[in-house]
């Protein structure tokens, strides 16, 4: 299997894992249609007015699961029509979003933004770096993305003992400047082999050999400006994530795995 | 200002044919026990509107509430609600003669139909309502 394909495999797998949201509120709105995930069941149930502000319940396994959790749906919300980057520049969420983050993993999006995916990258880039050490893996796609998270990951890995390994596909019709790719102490850039994994977009963390602080955020970029994606904590789907992606101590020689280092290290 | 569907008007009023629809009401004391608690009124009220449900439901709608006040409200505090329900708030409305609880399907439903009874539950859930409006103000 390649990387790209144990990527996707991830998608597939979360995919199958069944969820049903119930939307309780006084009146129906667009929210039913809003709320655009592949695996899960969502029906609008009426409440009698005067009564709670609009909430959600959400189950795994459809509708006799066990309930994940109870959120408004003013946070549901928030994420969905798409959050706003802090005003004050700092990289801080809000608690509405990272609640968002702990309640919907596993969760198939059908048309996530780039908005939505960094904010949702920015949460996990934070949990490993809270975590210090350990091996992250992160798909750019391009040496454009990489380029414009440079600053953030030159504080990751400078900050830290994470091991970082970078994903991009240069573009052979643009110039050099195009594809430059800036060196960081402490991230190996990885740019063979290329095409394959082009369009995903992933961060994903092995947990410093822990497995309660694993995750993989995998989205795949539908070429319309959104993405298809899920994040998931699944011990079992971030080791499917990091099946053919290099472990420390790999010489990343055979020819399915990825390419050599840009040797930055 | 939302439309509460069929507001008491005047309770107290001397209308002897609906002060007459008392047949299947729960005695005074046990009507005034079942809305002294917050979780109950919320289920009556709940029930008034909508006179068959399930327990799950009810402690769906019970954590939906505490959840307006929070980001999230997670499984084990939905866990603590639904039991609460099932061994003291629905049992004790049973004894009141005011519901039915099926235990094994979890079907709960409003017995009473008296329009007396009907009017106190929507009043003490409006007159709730007001006054968390007032300590927001």
């Amino acid at each position: 299997m390649t990387a790209a394909a144990s990527l996707r495999t991830v998608l597939d797998e979360a995919r199958r894992r069944r969820k049903s949201l119930v939307y309780y509120a006084s009146t129906a709105d667009e929210f039913v249609e809003q709320f655009d995930a592949r695996n899960v069941e969502v029906r609008f149930r009426e409440s009698p007015p005067l009564g709670p502000e609009p909430f959600a319940v959400i189950r795994d396994d459809g509708d006799d699961g066990e309930v994940r959790g109870v959120v408004p749906v003013a946070t549901l919300r928030a994420f969905v029509e798409g959050p706003r980057l802090p005003d004050d520049g700092t990289r801080r969420l809000t608690p509405e979003y990272r609640a968002v983050l702990e309640l919907l993993d596993d969760t198939v999006f059908a048309s996530l933004d780039r908005r939505q995916l960094l904010l949702t990258s920015r949460e996990f880039e934070d949990r490993a770096w809270r975590v210090g050490y350990g091996t992250l893996h992160v798909g750019f796609q391009t040496p454009a993305a990489f380029r414009a998270q440079a600053s953030t990951y030159r504080r990751l890995a400078g900050g830290s003992a994470l091991d970082v390994h970078v994903y991009l596909v240069a573009n052979d019709e643009t110039d050099d400047e195009a594809n430059e790719i800036p060196s960081i102490p402490g991230v190996t850039v990885h740019t063979e082999p290329a095409s394959e994994i082009r369009p995903y977009w992933f961060l994903v963390f092995d947990g410093g050999g822990t497995t309660d602080q694993q995750f993989a955020l995998v989205a795949e970029d539908r070429d319309d400006g959104t993405f298809y994606g899920a994040w998931t904590y699944d011990p079992s789907l971030v080791a499917t994530a990091l099946g053919r992606l290099p472990t420390p101590g790999d010489d990343f020689g055979s020819a399915d795995d990825f390419g050599s280092t840009d040797g930055t290290r | 200002m939302v439309d509460d569907g069929d507001p008491p008007k005047q309770l107290t009023a001397l209308d002897t044919e609906v002060w007459n629809d008392v047949d299947d009401a729960p005695s005074t004391d046990a009507l005034f026990r079942a809305l002294a608690n917050r979780h109950r009124r919320r289920v009556l009220w709940y029930l008034v509107d909508d006179s068959e449900t399930t327990i799950a439901e009810l402690a769906d709608a019970l954590v939906g509430w505490e959840a307006s006040d929070n980001v999230i409200v997670g499984p084990e505090a939905r866990r603590r609600v639904y039991v609460s329900l099932h061994h003291h708030h629905l049992p004790m409305l049973s004894q009141a003669d005011l519901l039915t609880y099926d235990a094994d399907s979890g079907a709960v439903r409003l017995t009473t139909s008296s329009k007396p009874v009907e009017d106190v539950i929507r009043f003490s859930h409006r007159y709730e309502h007001a006054l968390a409006r007032r300590d927001e103000r």
